[in-house]
């Protein structure tokens, strides 16, 4: 593992995390039971609430996709075709930045955007964010006898089996 | 129509409890000794395999509590359910070949005997086995505890039988769960998964149907209700906000790969290439039991807000409410089942890996051997971690409540960097993992223990799983490097 990949993003997380938590709270920033129904909770001002912490929150979960391509690349043998999972990463970075972005729009214009069912930035969640995991998923199942467990692996494997029983 | 629904609901029920004892009268035939108890001979199929993964990932509560947070936050706990896809994506990359290597090569019976072999570490092994028992029995209480108030339910609604305690529900659904339990251990297990996930699969879908078909407009109708009573609940961060879904997706994601009672199944398949094929079949599964938790939830939020329905008093009655009101007997008598299936096919998984560390495990730990005549005691510990669960959930009040809140967190916080990482890199050490372990446990009970809220609803479960990976990669990179098992060592090549 190259240390400094690690390095860098727990020391990034750790400063974004800390940022956070140091920021003031506006009131009810995270909820508040709704003013007709007992059992539900409204959001309240989308802009008042996250306008102090939207970059940080943009940085929180760019990091985090990071942290989540970079541990799949690891876990992957042959490290030469990072490329495809640096594309997937950045498909994976964009579709948030889309849902920060038609989130935040949604904020001043007086109409919200639908695609599909959805507002936008809950389409960007359900059809992206969710869905982005089929392209990691493609590369696992179709190069996992050439990047995850390829025949010399297998071999090497067998061998130490072998091995093993003997003694 | 009303005794009519019941009948056909409890008619499901019984008939899938009764499958549930046949597959224990099976598997109890192909049960002969503790490989076969707690890794199932590492005979399974992709299909069996794949499904009691996803199944057992998605327990009760998300059947039930998750259309109650729908219910209550609006589209926040979407976090939650999206995170699966990649939180099971990153458990295969990391996992699914290396711990079915391990699992070939030093045959161990459960994930402590994993780390004892990775990290030569009886301390280790040892505390991994106690995170996993403390886990467990808080899971397990508060799944029995479910499971228990679902039949009271489902009984108190037929006439000719009325509404019995508590007691005796728990007592008779901890009886079934247990005898196919003792009986054909994991086999068992996995095979109840089995039949259990294609159930929930198929209520899933047909619950989707009927929320779509329910709500005037269908799920744009539902979503235009909800954002004119308030934006926010229909923007991709719910009520909650963003730093707290991100909080919730980091731990969601990143957890996953920490859960015992999933990743140990990946030990259990017949061939190392299975996990090829049980990532999207298990991502896929999953995806659709999760549309369950969205369909209810947001359709039942709706209904209130149009007037349609009466206003819950609690959002956790969101999915029994619609099941009762908007859902063809039949398919109540499906999802009810499904529910307990739900309920079961993770409570199983922990009945298995507790017993594991309570007659493997922690012996081994202490002694350095397990005992003598394992099967049988594994078989009595099954049922006596049953027994306590039990008790636990009827007569300790919040501290389920605690236990089962904190079960994820845990898992996610002691066992992520211990296996997840440090099963794929050599400079880990047992000192970092002990560190990560025991702070991880502190962190988490007290943040619990004293209520302590971080801001901005950032989840404390986050917060412990950013410190352990923190403690347990500077203490691994600082401290000198340990020595590893030769063969251990070649795996960890591969």
């Amino acid at each position: 593992m190259k240390r400094w990949i690690p390095t860098i993003l727990l020391v990034a997380l750790w400063g974004v995390v800390l940022f956070i938590l140091l920021t003031p709270e506006s009131p009810n920033g995270h909820g508040f039971q709704h003013s007709r129904f007992v059992a539900m909770d409204q959001g309240g001002n989308g802009a008042d609430r996250h306008e102090s912490l939207f970059i940080a929150g943009w940085i929180f979960g760019s990091l985090l996709i990071a942290c989540f391509v970079s541990l799949l690349l690891w876990g992957t043998k042959k490290k030469e075709h990072g490329l495809l999972f640096l594309v997937g990463g950045l498909i994976y970075e964009g579709i948030f930045g889309m849902l920060c972005f038609s989130y935040w729009k949604s904020l001043t214009d007086s109409n919200v955007a639908f695609i599909g069912p959805f507002p936008a930035s809950v389409s960007w969640l359900l059809f992206g964010i969710w869905l982005i995991p089929a392209f990691f998923i493609g590369l696992y199942v179709f190069f996992y006898d050439r990047w995850i467990f390829p025949i010399e692996s297998e071999q090497k494997f067998k061998m130490l089996v072998e091995q093993r029983s003997k003694n | 129509m009303e005794e009519y629904r019941s009948l056909i609901v409890l008619v499901s029920v019984v008939a899938y409890m009764a499958m549930c004892i046949g597959v224990g009268l099976w598997a109890m035939r192909r049960t002969k000794s503790t490989q076969d108890f707690f890794m199932a001979g590492r005979q399974l199929g992709i299909i069996v395999a794949s499904v009691a993964v996803f199944s057992s990932t998605m327990s009760g509560w998300g059947f039930v509590g998750g259309p109650g947070l729908v219910y209550k936050m609006g589209t926040s706990s979407f976090w939650m359910v999206i995170s699966t896809s990649i939180g099971m994506c990153i458990t295969f990359f990391l996992l699914g070949k290396r711990l079915r290597l391990f699992a070939e090569l030093r045959e161990p019976i459960s994930l402590p005997d994993a780390v004892t072999a990775r990290y030569g570490s009886p301390t280790t092994s040892l505390l991994t086995a106690v995170a996993i028992l403390l886990g467990v029995m808080g899971y397990l209480a508060t799944q029995i505890l479910a499971m228990a108030t679902v039949l009271q339910s489902i009984l108190a609604d037929v006439s000719w039988i009325g509404l019995l305690s508590i007691q005796a529900c728990v007592a008779i659904s901890t009886a079934v769960l247990v005898f196919y339990c003792v009986t054909g251990g994991i086999i068992a297990s996995v095979y109840t998964d089995l039949v259990q996930g294609i159930i929930m699969v198929i209520a899933a879908v047909l619950v989707l149907v009927a929320a779509i078909t329910t709500v005037d407009g269908g799920m744009t109708g539902m979503s235009q209700t909800i954002l004119a009573d308030d934006p926010e609940a229909m923007s991709p961060w719910g009520t909650l906000g963003m730093i707290g879904c991100l909080s919730w997706y980091f731990i969601f994601v990143l957890g996953a790969c920490g859960q015992p009672h999933v990743i140990t199944k990946l030990m259990m398949t017949r061939r190392v290439e299975d996990a090829r094929h049980m990532l999207p079949v298990s991502v896929v599964g999953y995806g659709i039991t999760a549309l369950l938790w969205i369909a209810i939830g947001l359709s039942m939020r709706a209904l209130v807000l149009q007037g349609v329905h009466a206003e819950l008093t609690n959002a956790d009655d969101a999915a029994s409410q619609f099941l009762q009101h908007y859902a063809h007997p039949i398919l109540s008598g499906v999802v009810f089942a499904a529910l307990l299936a739900a309920i079961m096919s993770t409570a199983d998984s922990f009945l298995n890996i507790g017993a594991a560390a309570i007659v493997h495990d922690i012996p081994r730990a202490l002694r350095g051997q397990s005992l003598h005549r394992e099967l049988l005691w594994a078989r009595t510990a099954t049922v006596m971690i049953a027994v306590v669960a039990a008790g636990f959930a009827l007569y300790t009040g919040d501290l389920v409540a605690l236990l089962g809140a904190f079960g994820w967190s845990t898992f996610a916080a002691a066992i992520v960097p211990t296996v997840a990482i440090g099963f794929n890199w050599k400079r880990a050490t047992p000192l970092a993992c002990n560190v990560a372990i025991v702070s991880s446990l502190l962190l988490n009970f007290s943040l619990k223990l004293f209520e302590i809220e971080l801001p901005h609803g950032f989840h404390g479960g986050a917060f412990s799983l950013l410190v352990s990976l923190t403690l347990f990669y500077v203490i691994s990179v600082l401290s000198p490097p340990q020595p590893i098992a030769s063969d251990i060592e070649a795996i960890m090549d591969l």
